[in-house]
């Protein structure tokens, strides 16, 4: 069993994302970089989100990029507290906020100056919102799920990167099913593909996945204020998954 | 976008995201503390297959997702290539190092292959691809009974017991070829498309035949889920069928509570609970479980094995009160005929405690036979949900869920039934004996005012059923096994050909193109049908090659090209067309006929039915069963038959042809009912057949009407031959009675009687009148002598006799002259007694001095002409209730009908007809004993015992009854 600093070798939670956009008065230039760190993370969540409410691709476009627009612009952090918990919660609620509000298309753009400030990749969003059709039964279940969706991505990303720039991008994917409880293939096939001994993969195995672990609970520990609260997230968005 | 499963958890993957891996997996190992635990870690022990996505390609099958792991591997869902057919493939988990683990998992294969029945999932075979071992099973599409009570919560209680019966059904057929299962458990019960249950996973079980195969599974390993063994299992000792029925239990127990019997978190906990801690009831948990269910769950659950049940027949006789299948309704001819039976049981006690001149006793213990009967009627009908009367006849008593009535119903019902006589106990022990008298009036209209509710359309439940909350019910039979057919054989041939992995033996059929016969899987072990077909025969269509319903016979696989065949399942028995030489019984045909339309109804819905329909399609399997076949297999050439493509007429000709035992043609199955008599309720079907119904609503028409119908049982029989000789052998034994025993008993009423002319006889001697036939005149002194002696103990009341006579004698004037005779009488002596009598002479005879009786009391003439009275009445009361009814109020009451030979029901003229031979076969003997005293009798009781011994040898023995066979009609169920 290891130690809690061995969840966090970079001492991550000393200043995460989330918890440096709370403390937006102390700091409001690192605050707003943290912020939209994190919004050009997760907005595909949002999009999805939004498209589900029956807006149009090019609408939901304009209304999530009006929504940034007022929270990195305008600093319109409403109701933003410690209290409100979790990253995925706020943003959420904010945007739920926002799209009550009724803003039409005309008046995200006067907002946002027609300035994009996250990059959406447009095309990109409605394919994959096309193709992957929400499974959730509600547009809440559904926010949570495309959330743990995009945490995924952007660790399996991060990891691949870390590994590609050690050279070792090959290895990634040949050992990268080990992830997944191993679906099946053994070490000595494996390591067949990639020149390397059982006992070699055995190793390599082993520091794969103690990364991979590291960077998903680094990422999620970028959306709360405190580690204790990255079990309890990587739960929720668990049984978001169903 | 191509949407696969986990491996390993069975969530859908999306290849674009998350690199193609599992978002669950993934997310798990984010909150996995333990780094080191991960199955790919034991690589050494695994030996597993598959890229991480599917659809892979693995040997010749297609691998689409995983269904789920068992102990020795995981099951996966994939279509072999070669055929196009979708098989569950079961792939060996473990490392190929471990013999023992190898050894098992072929010999599972192979075990299960040698079942085949419709409730056992059917293996196609076993192979090695890629050194890894696997078994190709039939594919059963609904998940397991597991899944569906973690899916939907306990099931209702009749659909979990419909479920175990499915499960016992297929143990039982894989009992019958020595196979035990060894671990059943909801996980290894599957659910089919149609909702029927089969079980499958063999992987523990053992052959009975073999032995030796025990040792595979002793040393120290356990063998089994704990949570579902038998404790003698989990001890490693011998398991027998009793084993099996310890997890059926414990799977009914989950399938109606969600739990298993014994659970915890770790298994010592859990194996010292299951060798230890008796079981606990189910109830406790899920109270609507019926009582008598409970009970049947706790039996199976006992730790030892001898007081489980002892037999599949058992185990299912206790559990088929709580399935589905609705309780059919007891006609109440015959409860009376039940509870005739339990009266006459209870009072043999008393009976024999008079006979052994325990009156007095009995006496004092008034109250006796009105307790026994509440406790034997309330505590047997609790108890075993049946008296031994009711055992009789086939009846129980049902609370109105199915099951067996608490105690508190039981008990309300015989106190209810035997309002009367608890009244009568309870007034008579407040003394006033009166009263008696006017409850026996009561009970006279008491019990038929109680049946005055009951109606076919509400169960024939008397008020008592009502009040009660509980019915009486037949007796769930079990379907009666279909009759067995031999096996259709031939010479084997010398040729030792082959056709693909099978070895030839038999020709059993040859057509113009192709050629049936027997083969051999010498892998397998098992044998095969092999159709050799002509060049050209296109390919077995796609969707047959998925059939897996026991009504078609089951394609294993085939070739084309140089040489052209198709296995199939080996289904001993013999074409239809080969049994139609002689006619069958009609349950026999019915059965057949469920099978055929049962696969007819699935085929219809699924598109499968074949093109062409006709008798030679069929084939009668070994164990009575029917199948549909995609191709002809006609024994009797010469008969040829007609194709059809109405099912309903197809239907029908086989019905007709089987029943009578010819070929059926076409043009007649189109608009006739087969002609012959029936239950009432089959024909019904059989004639809808030919109006406008559906398969289905056959299918449904035909159940319902096999649930209800069956032969004429010998005791029915006997008796519908007896009913109408009772009030004949009643006169007869009155008369011979008489003869036997000349001497009278005194009766209380010839006492009353005597009395009330001896008084009469007095006032007139004392007035000084004549007495009328009397001469010499007796003397007044002689007649009080007599009479001081013959009624002073009854005035006294000594015993039931003279208080009766004493209850009739109620006038005032004649008590008080009575007590004046008494009274100057006092006590006269023997001599004085004989002089009187003397004295009197003749008036005695007419007073019915036992004494002085020395001739028969049978006045032959009055006899004989009070018996035709009598045989007159209730023959012209039986010919009228015929006229009225057609069938009789005595047949009417036992469910039976009057049909002609043609099966339609016969009209009253012929009922009648019927009802007056019935009724009427004594009047020979009756003339007879009029004729002469002397040897009249004689030659009458000869007749009526010669006559009725003919009639029961004919009702037990055949089907027909003397009296049918004149009438020229028959009776049926219905």
């Amino acid at each position: 069993m290891s130690s809690p600093n061995a969840h966090s070798p970079r001492g991550l939670f000393l200043t995460t994302h989330w918890s440096m956009v709370c403390s937006l008065q102390s700091d409001p230039v690192s605050a707003e970089r943290a912020l939209a760190q994190l919004c050009s993370t997760y907005w595909y969540p949002l999009y999805a989100f939004t498209r589900r409410q029956g807006y149009s691709a090019h609408d939901a476009e304009d209304l999530v990029q009006g929504f940034f627009a007022r929270l990195l612009e305008k600093r319109d952090f409403g109701a933003l507290s410690r209290d409100k918990g979790k990253f995925r919660s706020f943003l959420l609620a904010a945007l739920k906020n926002h799209l009550a509000n009724a803003w039409d298309r005309s008046q995200a753009l006067k907002r946002g100056g027609g300035k994009e400030w996250v990059s959406i990749d447009s095309a990109e969003a409605e394919d994959r919102y096309r193709n992957h059709a929400p499974q959730a039964p509600t547009p809440l279940d559904d926010f949570d799920r495309q959330w743990a969706l995009t945490l995924l991505d952007r660790v399996l990303d991060r990891l691949k990167l870390e590994m590609m720039e050690a050279g070792k991008g090959a290895q990634f994917q040949s050992l990268k099913f080990v992830l997944t409880g191993g679906q099946g293939r053994s070490y000595a096939d494996a390591g067949r593909d990639i020149g390397m001994s059982e006992g070699a993969v055995k190793v390599a195995v082993h520091r794969l996945r103690q990364r991979y672990r590291d960077l998903i609970r680094d990422e999620v520990a970028q959306t709360v204020f405190s580690e204790s609260e990255v079990d309890e997230e990587l739960r929720t968005l668990l049984r978001a998954l169903g | 976008m191509s949407q696969t499963h986990c491996l390993e958890c069975d969530a859908p993957l999306q290849s674009e995201l998350s690199e193609g891996l599992c978002p669950r997996c993934l997310l798990k190992l984010g909150l996995s503390t333990q780094l080191t635990s991960t199955p790919i870690q034991d690589a050494g022990e695994r030996r597993l297959l598959a890229p991480p996505l599917f659809p892979f390609e693995f040997g010749h099958y297609r691998v689409t997702r995983l269904l789920g792991r068992g102990g020795m591997g995981a099951v996966y869902e994939a279509e072999d290539r070669r055929n196009r057919r979708r098989v569950a493939l079961k792939v060996l988990g473990r490392t190929l190092e471990s013999t023992e683990a190898r050894q098992r998992f072929l010999r599972e294969g192979l075990l299960a292959a040698s079942i085949n029945h419709p409730h056992c999932v059917y293996v196609f075979g076993t192979e090695e691809i890629e050194d890894v071992p696997v078994i190709t099973m039939e594919l059963v599409p609904g998940g397991t009974l597991q899944d569906l009570v973690q899916k939907s919560g306990p099931l209702p209680v009749k659909d979990a017991v419909d479920r175990i019966l499915e499960v016992l059904s297929g143990l039982e057929s894989a009992h019958a070829v020595g196979v035990l299962h060894r671990d059943v458990k909801p996980s290894n019960c599957f659910v089919d498309s149609d909702g029927s249950v089969k079980v499958g996973d063999f992987g523990l079980s053992i052959s009975t035949l073999a032995q030796p195969n025990l040792l595979l599974t002793t040393a120290g390993r356990m063998i089994g889920t704990p949570a579902f063994s038998a404790p003698e299992q989990l001890r490693g000792e011998t398991v027998d069928a009793r084993g099996d029925f310890y997890s059926v239990g414990a799977t009914l127990y989950y399938l109606l509570t969600g739990k298993p019997p014994f659970f915890g978190d770790n298994l010592v906990g859990v194996l010292a609970e299951v060798l230890d801690k008796p079981a606990p009831s189910p109830r406790q948990l899920r109270p609507e479980i019926p009582e008598g269910l409970d009970r049947v769950i706790l039996r199976c659950l006992s730790k030892a094995a001898d007081e489980r049940c002892r037999d599949y027949a058992e185990l299912r006789r206790a559990l088929l009160p709580f399935a589905s299948s609705a309780p059919i309704p007891a006609p109440l001819a015959k409860r009376i005929l039940a509870h005739s039976v339990d009266r006459a049981l209870l009072s043999v006690p008393f009976f024999v405690g008079g006979f052994l001149g325990m009156s007095e006793t009995l006496q004092r213990w008034a109250w006796a036979p009105t307790v026994l009967t509440l406790a034997y009627f309330g505590f047997s009908e609790w108890r075993w949900g049946s008296t031994l009367g009711k055992r009789v006849f086939d009846l129980r008593v049902a609370s109105q869920s199915g099951g067996t009535p608490r105690l508190g119903q039981t008990l309300a019902r015989a106190a209810i039934f035997y309002l009367a006589d608890l009244l009568r106990l309870i007034t008579s022990g407040l003394g006033f004996d009166l009263i008696g008298w006017v409850l026996t009036l009561f009970g006279l209209v008491y019990h038929p005012l109680l049946a005055i509710s009951a109606r076919a359309r509400n169960g024939y439940a008397t008020l008592l059923d009502f009040a009660t909350g509980t019915r009486v019910v037949l007796d769930s039979r079990q379907p009666a096994p279909q009759r067995p057919v031999s096996e259709l054989h031939s010479d084997p041939e010398s040729a030792a050909e082959q056709c693909g992995p099978y070895h030839l033996l038999e020709r059993i059929d040859q057509g113009a193109a192709s050629e049936l016969w027997v083969g051999f899987d010498a892998r397998m072990m098992r044998k095969v049908w092999v159709r050799k077909v002509s060049h050209g025969e296109p390919e077995v269509a796609d969707f047959l090659r998925n059939v897996s319903r026991s009504g078609r016979l089951r394609w294993l696989q085939g070739q084309r090209g140089e040489r052209n065949w198709d296995a199939y399942e080996h289904a001993p028995g013999q074409p239809l067309m080969a049994l139609l030489q002689r006619p069958h019984p009609w349950r026999t045909v019915c059965g057949w006929l469920k099978d055929v339309a049962e696969e007819m109804a699935a085929a219809e819905a699924d598109g499968s039915l074949p093109q062409k329909l006709g008798l030679d399609r069929i084939w009668i399997t070994s164990a009575g069963r029917a199948k549909l076949l995609d191709f002809p297999a006609q024994a009797n050439r010469d008969a040829s038959s007609a194709e059809l493509t109405e099912p309903q007429a197809f239907l029908n000709q086989i019905a007709i042809s089987a029943l009578e035992g010819r070929c059926a043609k076409t043009s007649e199955a189109q608009v006739n009912a087969p002609r012959l008599p029936l239950p009432i309720g089959i024909r019904r079907a059989l004639v809808r057949l030919t109006q406008n119904t559906t398969i289905p609503e056959f299918v449904h028409d035909l159940k319902g009407a096999l649930q209800r119908a069956g032969n004429l049982l010998p005791w029915q029989r006997a008796l519908l031959v007896l009913g109408p000789t009772l009030p004949a052998l009643f006169q007869l034994s009155v008369g011979l009675l008489a003869m036997a025993s000349p001497q009278a008993e005194s009766k209380p009423l010839q006492q009353w009687q005597a009395l009330v002319a001896a008084l009469r006889m007095h006032e007139d001697l004392e007035a000084g009148r004549k007495v009328m036939n009397h001469s010499p005149q007796p003397k007044l002194e002689s007649l009080e002598t007599y009479m001081a002696d013959r009624f002073r103990k009854t005035v006294q009341k000594e015993n039931s006799e003279d208080r009766m006579t004493m209850a009739l004698f109620t006038d005032a004037a004649d008590k008080g002259r009575l007590q004046q005779i008494l009274d100057r009488n006092p006590y006269p002596t023997q001599e004085e007694v004989s002089r009187a009598k003397a004295d009197l002479g003749d008036a005695l005879n007419s007073w019915g001095d036992p004494v002085w009786l020395n001739k028969p009391v049978l006045d032959w003439p009055a006899w004989s002409k009070s018996a035709r009275w009598m045989l007159s009445a209730t023959l012209l009361i039986a010919v009228l209730a015929a006229l009225m009814s057609r069938s009789g109020l005595v047949m009417r009451g036992l469910g039976i009908t009057v049909v002609l030979p043609d099966g339609s029901p016969a009209n009253r003229w012929r009922a009648a007809w019927r009802a007056t031979l019935d009724w009427g076969w004594w009047w020979p003997a009756l003339w007879a004993f009029s004729i002469e005293p002397a040897w009249g009798p004689l030659l009458g009781g000869a007749l009526t015992l010669g006559a009725l011994g003919i009639m029961l040898t004919l009702a037990l023995r055949g089907q027909r009854s003397l009296c049918d066979r004149l009438a020229g009609t028959w009776i049926v169920q219905g």
